[in-house]
């Protein structure tokens, strides 16, 4: 229902907008319309109406394909003629204008060069270009994506109540390393502040979450929590260790490590277990074997599964990224494993859907290639499709993705 | 110069001779074989640097040929066959392979001929090299070749191979080489004196700076341009010395041997060069050895010619001294001589003629004694005759005075006696002075100032200088007050100088001075008497002292003689020098040490052993003394006979 | 900022920036987490003279490694995200008047000196009129500095997000900044070695110390980096490809960001002409500098401004034009300009310097290509000038600044929009005092256990973002890794 309102409204440039930007051409953007326009109306404006003109229209940003160049300079004609000048095809032309789409490092910008009466004059208008980098839904892959939200500022989690789930939520919620922001619609809410005792770490770790129609958000020792329309929001701060679920509902608490991003076991069950030693950075609640169970990315580069009630390490792997995710489907023995790639935030991300078999983990899709980094991943309380932030290499933005495994069989 | 020495210098002078032949022929052989040595080390060099650059060529060859078959080469020319080439990929793959490759240069070309990458001229990539994309070359069968090589900053020499690799029918060239510099120089084994230079052949003409050496650039390298000229104009080998400074040592000998790269062009010019510096030193040293041998011959030369000369000359020696025995009087000498040579001979002759001289002399002292006695008896006869006759005719006189009254008898009687008295007066004067002169002793030597003589001489006549009646005489003495003390026999002395005061006084009845002078010289004294007398005629002179000669009516004639005969005693000269009419000088020279009488003086210095002195003049026997004296006087006679004396 | 332009209606400008100022500048963080600890070493080819930012001479040949150096341990109050658009640095926020003459930014709240000392609006204050007391007219208003100007200065932001406006106390005997890293040992022209700061407002940087060795030959570099020995080394474009090769390291460079240009000496301009300098410009290849000498890094340059900072360089042609260079050198009987000079101790710039010298023999020009020193005198120098603002605008002015000195044009130039700055490039360009060859882009090769290493677009270091992987890795049984 949001996205549909985002497709819909175009020109406003939102950022849900994808499918229907990905659909028009780069240059025809309104604002680049807009802006040809005005380099139009420029060179109207300077060149004698009595001459013929003869345009060229070139990109140097490599994205506009022939057919788009030539709507291009068909539009830039019909607007030049619509002001009054004679356009030309061919050499009987006395002014050449050669128009070019440039860009650089903010805007984009189209660059109107020619030569009149031995003066060569250039002339510029700018534009601002959505940056935006949009994919097609990856058709028959089991595991697709899809974007929420996007935004310029890294943010570390959110909740989206598009999908029908048990829980009602009142809006969409984006988790800021500062700020907890909320929109629905067109409607947005005041942002809710938070406030830390002390600087954040470098690798912010942040969740959010909806319990019973009400949210809780947590980065690091800051939780907030409130309705979903933050409507009276409260903020505290906390040293309690931070809860995660398992797939019956049991629990495991962990401390993030001080001004770090990694978390140490703290109570809860199986106190011996040597799983509940490693330090970890992602832990996932997970079906292992029919019994509740865990995976979790050490620190030490290892992944291990191991039961939640003896606590035994079925087994281990490595050279996995250090984003965990476990999804309930239908497919396969009901629990995959979503995992990235061993990889630094200057490459783009890969997932891939592991299955454990009992024995082992299998890989159950090709990895899925993202288009910059995952800066954070979580899995759904219960069902549902795990939630992914994306850092974009490509544009700088930070997207949010629902992750969800299909199944083809 | 003595017959010896030179004897000696002759011998000596031949041995030098000799010996700066031999030290001549030696060097002179030794720059010979030197330069013949020389000739050889150079073309040992010439034709080791010809192995050389073939070795190096072939080595650079092996090297290109292993570029061209390294992976990296082979990835190169598959990359820029195919249609995704990328020339800028292999930019800088000459500089590894040409380093691990030791090349200096090394060039990868396209099939077009532009460089792709280059060693040496990095920045020369994309620029064409169309001369080795040039039809008509199996480069991989081509050897190593002279090149001119471009660089950032100039052209260096190269020796240069090329190999192709072909992919896709594209060709990849690959131009490798070494340059040929100091350190190829320094890589040339050269013997101890020689070096080798080379020269850049990049323009017509010199340049000193194309030049290299093992240390780089040469000094004064215009030197060699005349070499390197004449081989760019004929393109031949050619030699030339060149000398460095003023020093022989400094020489160098240099032969030049053109390098031609491809098409036969003159790309350099090799020099081997070989110091003369050894040969200097090795002519130095024959010439200090020749120093030294002659040196050792000279003295040994001496020392031969020394002795030699000694044996030869030793016959004339004992002559000479022979002669000079004889010219002193020696009559009796013999000269000992065995050998039987001309030498001999002369000897023999030599005593010969002593022996004969001897008895001529003999002789002529027996004619002289026998002239003599005939004199005294002539003059005996004739001073007795003078009163013999008024003897006879007083007697006569007498006798006839008989007839006479006895009165007249009794006054002739008287008269007779007297004049018979005063005859016999001067009888017995004559007499007495003929036994005076025969009892003239023989000087008793001692030391005696012949001032103090003079003095003496003088005073015994003082009365006589004024005498009543007779105008007077006036001694003037001009004595040297430092006459040394001479051997003579004072009482003789006196005897002669009164002779001569008396002489002198006789000789000036009118009146006159009488000077007398006294003075020494080298070894002599000598005392002048002169008068202002009426002097006398060359004749007069000449006759002065003969015996019994005078010219006085009253006078014996042997003051003189007597006076002749002391001087003559103590080895001494007398003489006289006169003018007629200006007075007569009288003139008497005596040694200081008579010969053969030196022990005299010593005990004449000392009194008390004066008489001992004498009888213990054991050197001079009496007969000996006797035979001196008759020496002096046979001299005396030679004498007066030089000085044309005698009546 | 899009969030900002969805919502024009309902922020302000300094809300937005409140909104921005917490969160904007975190970095974000990859899959694999970043892992704390470890010691990180540098290496660099320029001999620093001084860690004090006072004494920096951004026109100094090692004005960018300074830059780079000050970075760690100082901070400005804004800078600018590789979007180009200004982030909130020490200043939490800003705002300022209509015509730009009057600014208040309010400083960051939390933020300390290594010293302990917190920062405030005073000591923001004095750090910026101590670097140019006459070009801050500067006041405090509680927790914000006031800047008021005569003249508008809309680009103030970018102003202070580059050059000397570091922001710094000067205690006794020595200078403290609020950077991710403090000092434990400086050795001017030898080694600076850092210590992370526990209490960087920004949080701790990951890795523990940085070592940073300077004055290492790029060749030393390159073999440190093959042995281990270092972590980070700076390549020349023409070792790009070799250190590529290196196991596990990885090449990174930023955009072309680095001018390489020819400047006329004052010697070569009393007698230059822009004729000449013209057929000059004609005779070099660029392009077969910058792919073949430059192994592709970088872009030829016929402006003053990259293409991706200008937009409309490619307006400038950089094309080589023997013909047209020859016909114009025709018409000088002598070569006014002679002597080429680069910097000895840069061997690209070296290999650059004897391929223009080469390609200029072409038109006829005689060049006499040797390293500058002291003592010679030279018409032409090589220069390589950082673009270090990721604003066109005033990028623009420091390049025009630094050409025709502080009192040149670009004081006068209005460089506000395109259009402006373009006809000021053209009128510099067309003086002929300045041959721009290429941009080339800063390099540097990372070793295996580096990672994040996002250096800013335009060049530069972001050492406290980066983490060291220094944990055994255990074989990997199945995984993403192996796929």
């Amino acid at each position: 229902m949001w996205a549909r309102t985002q497709c819909i409204a175009l020109a406003s440039f939102l950022i849900f907008s994808s499918t229907i930007l990905m659909a028009s051409p780069r240059w025809a953007d309104d604002a680049s319309t807009k802006a040809a326009r005005e380099l139009v109306q420029k060179i109207a404006a300077q060149i004698d109406h009595k001459k013929k003109v003869m345009v060229e229209v070139a990109d140097m940003t490599g994205e506009m394909r022939a057919a788009e160049l030539d709507d291009a300079k068909k539009m830039i004609e019909s607007e030049l003629r619509a002001r009054g000048l004679r356009t030309v095809a061919d050499s009987s032309f006395d002014v050449k204008v050669r128009i070019t789409l440039s860009q650089d490092l903010i805007e984009r910008i189209w660059v109107a060069e020619y030569e009149a009466e031995g003066t060569r004059a250039v002339l510029v208008a700018q534009f601002e270009h959505t940056g935006l980098d949009i994919r097609p839904w990856m058709t028959g892959a089991h595991l697709d994506r899809e974007l929420i939200f996007s935004d310029n500022a890294l943010f570390l989690d959110f909740v989206e109540c598009r999908r029908p789930t048990k829980e009602t939520c009142g809006a969409e919620l984006v988790l800021f390393p500062k700020e907890l922001m909320g929109m629905k619609g067109w409607e947005s809410f005041p942002d809710v502040l938070i406030a830390h005792e002390k600087p954040t770490s470098r690798d912010v770790r942040g969740r959010i979450r909806l319990i019973d129609g009400r949210f809780e958000s947590r980065i690091e020792d800051a939780i907030c929590s409130g309705d979903t329309n933050l409507s009276n929001p409260k903020c505290v701060t906390s040293k309690n260790p931070w809860s995660f679920w398992g797939p019956g509902g049991e629990s495991a608490n962990a401390i993030l490590a001080d001004g770090q991003n990694w978390f140490t076991w703290v109570g809860g069950a199986l106190p011996n277990a040597d799983a509940k030693r490693e330090p970890f950075f992602s832990l996932a609640g997970i079906e292992v074997n029919g019994e509740p169970g865990w995976i979790s990315s050490g620190t030490d580069g290892k992944v291990r599964i191991f039961n939640n009630k003896t606590g035994e390490i079925l087994g281990t792997a490595a050279g996995w990224g250090s984003e965990l995710a476990a999804v309930k489907t239908e497919c396969g023995n009901g629990w995959q494993i979503l995992a990235t790639r061993q990889r630094d935030r200057t490459e783009t991300d890969a997932v891939t859907v592991f299955e454990w078999t009992g024995s082992e983990f299998r890989a159950l899709t090709d990895p899925l290639e993202m288009n910059g980094t995952i800066v954070s991943m979580w899995s759904a309380d219960g069902e549902g499709p795990a939630r992914a932030v994306v850092h974009n290499l490509k544009t700088g933005n930070y997207e949010a993705y629902l992750l969800k495994v299909g199944c083809s069989q | 110069m003595s017959f010896r020495l030179k004897l000696a210098l002759v011998f000596t002078l031949t041995i030098v001779v000799a010996v700066a032949l031999v030290a001549w022929g030696v060097s002179t052989y030794t720059q010979s074989e030197f330069e013949r040595v020389d000739q050889q080390h150079t073309n040992a060099l010439t034709e080791q640097f010809k192995q050389e650059y073939a070795q190096r060529g072939e080595e650079v060859a092996h090297r290109v040929t292993l570029i061209r078959e390294s992976d990296a080469t082979t990835k190169m020319a598959i990359n820029l066959s195919g249609p995704q080439a990328d020339p800028p990929r292999f930019f800088s793959d000459a500089d590894g392979l040409a380093k691990s490759n030791q090349l200096d240069f090394l060039d990868f070309v396209g099939d077009d001929g532009s460089v792709i990458s280059s060693k040496e001229w990095q920045a020369h990539f994309g620029y064409k090299t169309d001369w080795v994309i040039a039809r008509g070359h199996d480069w991989n069968q081509q050897p190593a070749f002279l090149n001119l090589t471009e660089l950032p900053d100039g052209v260096a020499l190269s020796l240069t191979a090329v190999r192709v690799v072909s992919v896709n029918e594209k060709n990849l060239y690959i131009i490798g080489g070494v340059e040929l510099d100091k350190e190829f120089l320094k890589t040339l084994v050269l013997p101890e004196g020689m070096r080798a230079l080379l020269y850049k052949n990049l323009q017509a003409g010199f340049d000193p700076t194309l030049l290299t050496g093992k240390e780089g650039s040469v000094a004064q390298a215009d030197k060699l341009a005349p070499l390197i000229e004449r081989v760019q104009k004929q393109g031949l080998p050619g030699e030339l010395t060149v000398q460095w400074t003023t020093e022989p040592a400094s020489a160098e000998d240099f032969r030049a041997i053109p390098l031609q790269g491809r098409g036969n062009q003159l790309l350099g010019v090799l020099l081997v060069g070989s110091s003369r510096a050894e040969l200097a030193k090795l002519i130095s040293f024959i010439r200090q050895l020749a120093v030294v041998v002659g040196g050792a011959g000279i003295l040994l030369g001496v020392f031969v010619s020394v002795w030699f000369s000694a044996r030869v000359t030793r016959p004339l020696a004992r002559l000479a001294t022979g002669a000079r025995e004889v010219a002193a009087g020696d009559w009796a000498v013999r000269v000992d001589v065995k050998s039987r040579d001309e030498v001999g001979q002369l000897a023999r002759d030599f005593n010969e003629m002593t022996r004969q001289l001897a008895e001529q002399r003999e002789r002529l002292v027996q004619a002289e004694r026998v002239a003599a006695w005939r004199e005294i008896a002539r003059r005996l006869a004739h001073e007795l005759k003078n009163p013999l006759f008024p003897l006879q005719l007083t007697l006569e006189n007498l006798q006839r005075a008989r007839q006479q009254t006895p009165a007249l008898f009794d006054e002739i009687f008287t008269e007779s006696t007297k004049t018979l008295r005063a005859e016999l007066d001067n009888l017995k004067t004559i007499v007495t002075r003929f036994s005076d002169f025969s009892k003239m002793p023989a000087p008793q030597f001692q030391p005696t100032n012949l001032n103090d003589a003079v003095r003496n001489a003088v005073r015994v006549y003082d009365a006589q200088f004024n005498v009543m009646g007779r105008p007077p005489v006036t001694p003037e003495l001009y004595l040297d007050e430092n006459m040394p003390m001479i051997q003579a026999d004072p009482d003789l002395l006196h005897r002669a100088l009164s002779n001569l005061v008396l002489n002198s006084l006789d000789a000036m009845p009118s009146g006159g001075t009488l000077t007398v002078r006294t003075g020494h010289g080298d070894g002599v004294v000598g005392v002048e008497i002169s008068d202002t007398g009426a002097g006398l005629t060359p004749e007069e002179c000449e006759r002065l002292f003969t015996p019994y000669y005078t010219t006085k009516r009253m006078g014996t004639g042997l003051g003189l003689a007597i006076v002749q005969s002391i001087v003559s005693d103590h080895f001494g000269k007398v003489s006289v020098e006169s003018t007629p009419g200006h007075g007569a000088t009288f003139r008497i020279e005596l040694p200081v040490r008579p010969p053969g009488v030196e022990s005299h003086l010593d005990v004449g210095r000392n009194s008390d052993r004066g008489a001992s002195g004498i009888s213990g003049n054991g050197s001079a026997p009496r007969e000996e003394a006797e035979l001196v004296k008759e020496k002096r006087r046979a001299e005396n006679v030679g004498v007066k006979s030089t000085l044309g004396l005698g009546e | 900022m899009k969030r900002t332009f969805l919502r024009l209606g309902v922020l302000s400008s300094v809300a937005a920036a409140c909104l921005l100022s917490g969160f904007i500048f975190a970095p974000a963080r990859a899959s694999e987490r970043p892992r704390y600890g470890g010691v990180l070493r540098v290496e660099m080819r320029e001999r620093v003279n001084s860690m004090d930012p006072r004494g920096w001479n951004a026109d100094a040949s090692d004005g960018g490694a300074t830059e780079r150096l000050l970075g760690l341990v100082f901070e400005r109050l804004v800078r600018m995200s590789d979007a180009g658009q200004v982030q909130p640095v020490l200043a939490g926020s800003w705002q300022h008047d209509a015509n730009f003459t009057r600014w208040q930014f309010q400083i960051r709240a939390g933020v300390k000196f290594h010293d302990g000392t917190p920062l405030s609006a005073d000591a923001v204050v004095a750090a910026l009129q101590a670097e140019d007391g006459a070009r801050w007219n500067a006041s405090v208003a509680g927790t914000a500095a006031v800047f008021e100007f005569k003249s508008p200065k809309p680009n103030l932001l970018a102003e202070l997000a580059t050059g000397k406006s570091f922001i710094f106390r000067a205690a006794q005997d020595t200078v403290v900044g609020t950077g991710a890293f403090r000092i434990t040992d400086w050795q001017a022209q030898k080694r600076l070695e850092l210590k992370a700061y526990e209490d960087c407002w920004a949080g701790r940087p990951f890795v523990d110390r940085i070592e940073i060795a300077l004055g290492v030959s790029s060749q030393q570099q390159e073999t440190d980096l093959e042995l281990g020995k270092v972590d980070v080394i700076e390549l020349l474009p023409n070792l790009t490809r070799r250190a590529a090769q290196i196991s596990g390291a990885r090449v990174s460079a930023s955009a072309p960001s680095e001018l390489w240009a020819l400047i006329i000496s004052p010697r070569g301009a009393a007698t230059y002409d822009a004729r000449f300098t013209q057929a000059l410009s004609l005779a070099i290849d660029r392009a077969a500098i910058v792919n073949v000498l430059l192994q592709k890094q970088g872009e030829p340059a016929g402006s003053l401004l990259p293409q991706w900072l200008s937009g409309y360089a490619f307006l400038f042609p950089a094309e080589v034009n023997v013909v047209d260079a020859k016909k114009i050198r025709a018409e000088f009987t002598a070569s006014p300009l002679q002597a080429l000079v680069y910097d000895g101790a840069d061997p690209s710039a070296a290999l650059v310097a004897q391929r223009i010298a080469v390609n200029a023999r072409d038109a006829g020009i005689n060049l006499s290509v040797s390293a500058e020193s002291a003592s010679n005198n030279f018409d032409m120098r090589l220069v390589r000038w950082r673009i270090a603002a990721a604003d066109a605008r005033e990028a623009l002015t420091t390049l025009i600044s630094r050409l025709n000195g502080a009192q040149g044009d670009a004081a006068f130039m209005p460089l506000e929009t395109p259009e402006q700055r373009y006809t000021a490039e053209r009128a510099v360009l067309d003086r002929g005092r300045i041959i721009p060859l290429a941009f080339v882009p800063e390099i540097y090769a990372v070793g295996a256990q580096v990672k994040d290493w996002m250096p800013p677009k335009w060049g530069g270091w972001r050492l406290e973002d980066l983490w060291l992987d220094t944990a055994p890795r255990a074989a990997s049984v199945a995984g993403p890794g192996n796929k």
